[in-house]
C-alpha cells in the first residue's frame, strides 16, 4: 500500500518538476529571490543581536535556530504540499471529478501531487546551516536532536492539518486563496520565538493558534528549556488536529457538488 | 471644457475601482488582517529589544515604536497598488482596449491605484488606532508643521514612484510569458530594504549609504524617519533630491518601455 502510494507520488513529483524546469527563468528569478529574502532576515538578526546581545533571553545562534526551524517547518510544507495552492482550479472547474474516480485517496493527490522544485533546492542549504548552529550549542546532546527531529515532525502533522482544511475550506466555499495565505501569515509569526509576544498573545500563539507548538517548541527543546509536559501536549495537539482535519476533509467531501458541465 | 472631461474619465474609472474594490469585500479584508499579522510580528520584536535597555541603534523605544507605526501606515498607502494586473491585461490580450478607446494608459492604472489606497488608508488608520489602544505603546506626536509638510510630499512623491516601478516592472509582460518572478524579487526587496521591519540607519553606514542611493527605502523608510524628527534639513533635502531624480528617470523608463511594449504587441483571437 505505501510502495504504491510512494510510486504514484514519485511519478507526480517528476512531472511536478518538468513542468517547472519548462519555465527556468521565472524559476530561477524565485529561487534567487527566495535566498535574498532569507538572507536579508538573517542578516537583520544578526545586526539586531550584535548590537543588543539577546532578544527575549536568546543570544544569536539561539535566534538564529529559531529563525531557521521556522524556515526548515515552512519550506517542507511547501515543498510537500505546494499542490494546495492550486486545488481551487481543480475545484471550480469541476477537474477534482478526477481525482474521485482514480484507484488512489484523493487527499493525497489534493496535497501531494505538485512538489516545488525550488524549495528542495534551498532545503539543502538550511540543513547545513542548522547543523552548524547546533555544533555552536554547548548544551546539546544526543537525546535533545531526537526531540528536536521528533517536534519537527509534529510540527509537520500540524501544518498538514491546516492544509487538509484548507482543502476543506475550498469545496465548501470555492476559496482557498486568502486562507491558505492567512495560515502562511500565521505561521509566519513564528520567525522569533514566540516569548518575544506579550501576553495575552503569546498564549494565543503558543496554545490556541499553535505556532509557538510548531516553531519555537523544537528550538526549546534542542536547548533543553521545553518540559516533558509540553512535548506530551505537542504530540497531543497535532494528533488530535490532524483527526480533527481528516473529519472536516470527510464532511466538506460529502457536499461535494461537481463543477464541471 | 477639455479638461474636466479628462478629469471626469479617471474620475469614474476611480469610482468604479472604489465600488469594485467593495464587492470583494473578503478578500480585502483578509489583506488587511495579514497586514495586522506583519505588523504584530515587527512591533514585538522591536518591543522586546527595547525591553532591558532604553536605547538601540541611536533610536529611544518610543521614537523606534513611532517609526513602526507611522511605517505601517505608509506601507498601506503606498504598496497597496492594482498596477500588477498590468501584466495580467498584456498577457490576456486586454490592452487592447486601450489602443481603441480615449484613455491614457498610466492614467489608467493611476485612477485606479488611487482607489485602492485610499480604501485601505481609511482602514489601516482604524487598524492602527486599535493596535495603539490594546498595545499601548510610547509614541511620538509629531507637531511641526514643516515636518509634517515634507512627510506628505514624501508619501505623495513615494505612491508616484512606487507606482511607476511597478508599471515598468508589469510592462516586462510585453516580452515575458510569465511576469511573477519580477513580482516576486520586486517584493523581497521592498520587504527587505524598504524599511517597513527596520530603520535602513541601523545598518553599517556603507550599507546604509548605497541603500539609500536606490529607490526602496523612498517607499517606506525615508517618509517614516522624517516622521519622527530625527532627520536633519539638510538630509531630508538630499532624500528629496535623489527621490526626484528617481521620479525623473523612471517616468522616462515607464513611457519609452510603454511605447516599445506596445510597438511590439501583437492582437490576436477573436
Amino acid at each position: 500500500m505505501l510502495k504504491k502510494y510512494f510510486k504514484v507520488w514519485l511519478i507526480f513529483a517528476i512531472n511536478s518538476f518538468q513542468t517547472q524546469l519548462n519555465l527556468r527563468w521565472t524559476m530561477l528569478v524565485f529561487l534567487i529571490g527566495k535566498m535574498i529574502r532569507f538572507a536579508m532576515f538573517a542578516f537583520f538578526v544578526f545586526i539586531l543581536l550584535s548590537n543588543t546581545k539577546a532578544l527575549a533571553g536568546y543570544n544569536l545562534n539561539e535566534t538564529l535556530l529559531f529563525y531557521l526551524s521556522f524556515n526548515l517547518v515552512d519550506m517542507l510544507s511547501q515543498l510537500i504540499f505546494r499542490e494546495v495552492y492550486r486545488f481551487r482550479y481543480a475545484v471550480v472547474t469541476g477537474t477534482f471529478d478526477f481525482y474521485l474516480i482514480k484507484p488512489y485517496n484523493p487527499l493525497f493527490r489534493a496535497l501531494t501531487s505538485g512538489p516545488d522544485l525550488i524549495d528542495l533546492v534551498t532545503l539543502v542549504p538550511l540543513l547545513g546551516a542548522i547543523v552548524y548552529l547546533f555544533n555552536q550549542l554547548p548544551q546539546i546532546t544526543a537525546l535533545s536532536i531526537f526531540v528536536y527531529i521528533f517536534l519537527i515532525f509534529t510540527a509537520l502533522i500540524i501544518a498538514t492539518s491546516f492544509h487538509i482544511l484548507v482543502l476543506s475550506l475550498a469545496i465548501l466555499t470555492t476559496e482557498i486563496d486568502s486562507a491558505i495565505l492567512m495560515y502562511r501569515d500565521i505561521a509566519g509569526m513564528g520567525r522569533f520565538p514566540v516569548d518575544i509576544y506579550k501576553e495575552p498573545f503569546r498564549s494565543v500563539l503558543t496554545f490556541l493558534i499553535p505556532v509557538g507548538i510548531m516553531m519555537s517548541f523544537p528550538v526549546k527543546a534542542v536547548l533543553g528549556i521545553l518540559s516533558v509536559t509540553n512535548i506530551a501536549y505537542s504530540l497531543i495537539f497535532s494528533i488530535t488536529l490532524f483527526y480533527f482535519s481528516l473529519l472536516v476533509w470527510n464532511f466538506a467531501l460529502r457536499r461535494y457538488s461537481s463543477a464541471s458541465s | 471644457m477639455l479638461l474636466s472631461l479628462s478629469i471626469g474619465k479617471y474620475w469614474a474609472i476611480f469610482k468604479v475601482s472604489w465600488e469594485n474594490g467593495l464587492v470583494y469585500r473578503v478578500n480585502f479584508l483578509v489583506w488587511r488582517i495579514r497586514s495586522i499579522l506583519g505588523l504584530l510580528l515587527v512591533y514585538f520584536i522591536w518591543w522586546t529589544t527595547f525591553q532591558n535597555q532604553d536605547e538601540v541603534f541611536g533610536y529611544s523605544r518610543a521614537s523606534m515604536l513611532t517609526y513602526i507605526m507611522v511605517a505601517a501606515i505608509i506601507r498601506a498607502v503606498i504598496l497597496s497598488s492594482r498596477v500588477m494586473d498590468v501584466s495580467t491585461h498584456i498577457n490576456e490580450g486586454y490592452v487592447v482596449n486601450f489602443l481603441v478607446k480615449p484613455l491614457n494608459f498610466i492614467s489608467f492604472y493611476f485612477a485606479r491605484d488611487l482607489a485602492d489606497k485610499l480604501m485601505n488608508i481609511a482602514l489601516v488608520i482604524v487598524e492602527i488606532l486599535l493596535l495603539v489602544l490594546v498595545l499601548k505603546p510610547p509614541l511620538v506626536f509629531q507637531t511641526d508643521p514643516l515636518i509634517l509638510s515634507f512627510v506628505a510630499l514624501a508619501i505623495i512623491l513615494g505612491i508616484v514612484l512606487y507606482f511607476l516601478f511597478a508599471f515598468i516592472v508589469s510592462l516586462l509582460a510585453f516580452w515575458l510569458e510569465n511576469t511573477w518572478g519580477s513580482f516576486f524579487l520586486v517584493f523581497v526587496f521592498l520587504e527587505s530594504l524598504g524599511g517597513g521591519i527596520f530603520p535602513i540607519d541601523i545598518l553599517p553606514k556603507t550599507i546604509a549609504n548605497i541603500l539609500l542611493a536606490t529607490p526602496f527605502p523612498y517607499f517606506i523608510y525615508f517618509p517614516s524617519k522624517i516622521y519622527t524628527g530625527t532627520m536633519e534639513y539638510s538630509q531630508i533635502i538630499q532624500g528629496f533630491i535623489v527621490l526626484s531624480i528617481w521620479l525623473f528617470g523612471l517616468w522616462l523608463v515607464a513611457q519609452r518601455v510603454l511605447s516599445a511594449g506596445l510597438k511590439k504587441y501583437t492582437a490576436f483571437g477573436y
